[in-house]
């Protein structure tokens, strides 16, 4: 693609013109790999697809596009569709669903100044919580508290968004779908029947999913009241989504997956909305060597709410700071820190 | 320090087309004054590239002139890392000039990261989303800060 090469060239010559000059970038890896690091661009969001016909629940939602898959394609190892490697979220349409105007901005989190809350998508209760979220953003720059510093799980539908790491594995039986974020994995039976033996909710919920050729159709439910993102609306635990993943290959060889979602929450939606999300292929951040590590966040993360209601931070010298770079609980011993390259442990 | 104007538009120009998909942070960064850059130089204590949020420490003297650490958050691992910033880029005991947002509270020694000159001149962007660093460097080398910001000196994020 014409645009990408442009882009590569003047991102390559402006490290090169920049070293040249003493306005180097510091830079642990090679100039021409971290020219394709600053070039890279997600691939564009496709539309959103809303479901062929209005459905009442996500149960009738999935068994009619089951109907229409004929039962599915069953799959073996070989013919599984491939999504193998690293890959991080692209863009997606929360803003637009949820505020008057709103935009994708890069970052995530639905930013002071987006737009006014549009009116009768949410029920009065939910509405009314995201209008006062929405002032919180706008006065502060941010939302002020995030759930997620008290190291929970993003959840679904968040987990969809959240912009790490993700990987995806395909077995006949089991899709696994894995976030670097709190090493969250969600586990897709193939074919499936919902079970639920610990008669609770959970982050993830519990998923269900059919092939129909190279497209994954994913129905999930029981699934903990969360959020769509910082900034955005809550969720209740009534909520289940139908989801259609599909791998694209776009003319320039980028790999990207995109996700077609509706959302079927009947205590938090007036009625259910449909959202498109994305994921591109990160081959430039695997060759850096980039790879989904363990997520530390309960003995690494030193933020924590306030009894203002507002995000604090512990710092060395405080008695609850965490040192990620310490030691385990047997400081007197050798080989105990957790930092050996370094040994910054005093 | 000279730095060549057009050469960072470029760059920021180039920078900008990555920038979808740019760091969203595990926690608010609202507990950061975003109004507000200080200019700290110390030695790096430590580098911590961890997620959900890389701290950068450093030993600097605060204004009794009395050494003192301080903790500067970025952005995740891999989010720096798409920025060139790996477990690699600080080592203990190097000179660092930092440009931080400071934390609101007063007296504690923290901040969030927005860009770190290193000894040899070169410029590292562990900086989370709440940073826009491209445009923050060229802020300060347009403003003539870079080539002449003391220890501690303040400057507005925008004019």
């Amino acid at each position: 693609m014409k645009i990408y090469r442009k882009w590569g060239l003047l991102a390559l010559g402006v490290m090169m013109a920049a070293a040249l000059s003493g306005l180097a970038l510091a830079q642990d890896v090679d100039p021409a790999l971290a020219a394709r690091l600053a070039e890279f661009k997600p691939a564009p969001l496709p539309p959103v697809q809303p479901p062929a016909k209005e459905f009442k629940t996500a149960e009738e939602h999935y068994q009619y596009l089951l109907e229409q898959a004929k039962g599915g394609t069953k799959h073996t190892a070989a013919t599984l569709p491939n999504w193998e490697g690293l890959w991080t979220p692209g863009p997606n349409t929360i803003a637009q669903t949820f505020l008057e105007g709103g935009k994708f901005s890069g970052t995530g989190t639905l930013r002071a100044g987006a737009g006014p809350v549009k009116k009768g998508v949410l029920t009065p209760p939910y509405e009314k919580q995201f209008i006062e979220r929405r002032a919180e953003v706008d006065k502060a720059g941010q939302q002020v508290f995030d759930r997620l510093t008290r190291c929970e799980f993003p959840a679904m539908p968040r987990w969809l968004w959240e912009p790490y790491g993700k990987e995806f594995s395909h077995s006949p039986k089991q899709t696994w779908m894995m976030n670097d974020f709190m090493n969250e994995t969600r586990r897709v039976y193939i074919n499936g029947k919902h079970v639920n033996v610990d008669g609770k909710h959970s982050a993830t919920g519990d998923s269900i999913g059919f092939w129909d050729k190279d497209k994954l159709i994913i129905w999930t439910k029981w699934i903990n009241p969360a959020d769509f993102t910082r900034g955005a609306p809550l969720t209740s635990n009534r909520i289940e989504m139908v989801e259609t993943w599909q791998q694209v290959k776009h003319a320039n060889g980028a790999r990207q997956l995109a996700t077609q979602v509706t959302i079927y929450d009947p205590v938090a939606l007036v009625k259910p909305v449909s959202l498109v999300y994305s994921h591109d292929y990160r081959p430039d951040l695997e060759e850096l060597g980039v790879r989904i590590r363990n997520w530390e966040c309960s003995n690494s993360s030193n933020s924590y709410l306030g009894p203002d209601g507002k995000t604090h931070v512990y710092l060395p010298g405080d008695p609850q700071y965490k040192d990620a770079l310490g030691t385990t609980d047997f400081p007197e011993l050798p080989g105990q820190s957790l930092d050996p390259f370094n040994e910054t442990v005093k | 320090m000279k730095y060549s104007h057009s050469i960072t538009k470029a760059l920021l120009l180039a920078a900008s087309v990555g920038a979808a998909g740019a760091a969203l942070a595990h926690h608010s960064f609202a507990q950061f004054d975003q109004s507000v850059q200080i200019f700290i130089e110390g030695r790096v204590a430590s580098w911590s590239y961890v997620n959900p949020h890389s701290w950068l420490y450093i030993e600097a003297p605060d204004e009794k002139g009395e050494m003192q650490k301080w903790g500067f958050e970025g952005a995740a691992p891999i989010h720096a890392a798409r920025q060139g910033v790996t477990g690699n880029t600080f080592k203990v005991g190097e000179k660092v000039k930092v440009v931080v947002s400071p934390i609101r509270e007063e007296g504690r020694k923290a901040g969030t990261v927005c860009f770190v000159v290193k000894e040899d001149g070169s410029i590292a962007r562990p900086n989370d989303g709440t940073c826009d660093s491209i445009e923050s460097i060229e802020r300060w080398k347009s403003k003539g800060w870079l080539d002449t910001a003391k220890h501690l000196d303040r400057h507005p994020t925008v004019d």
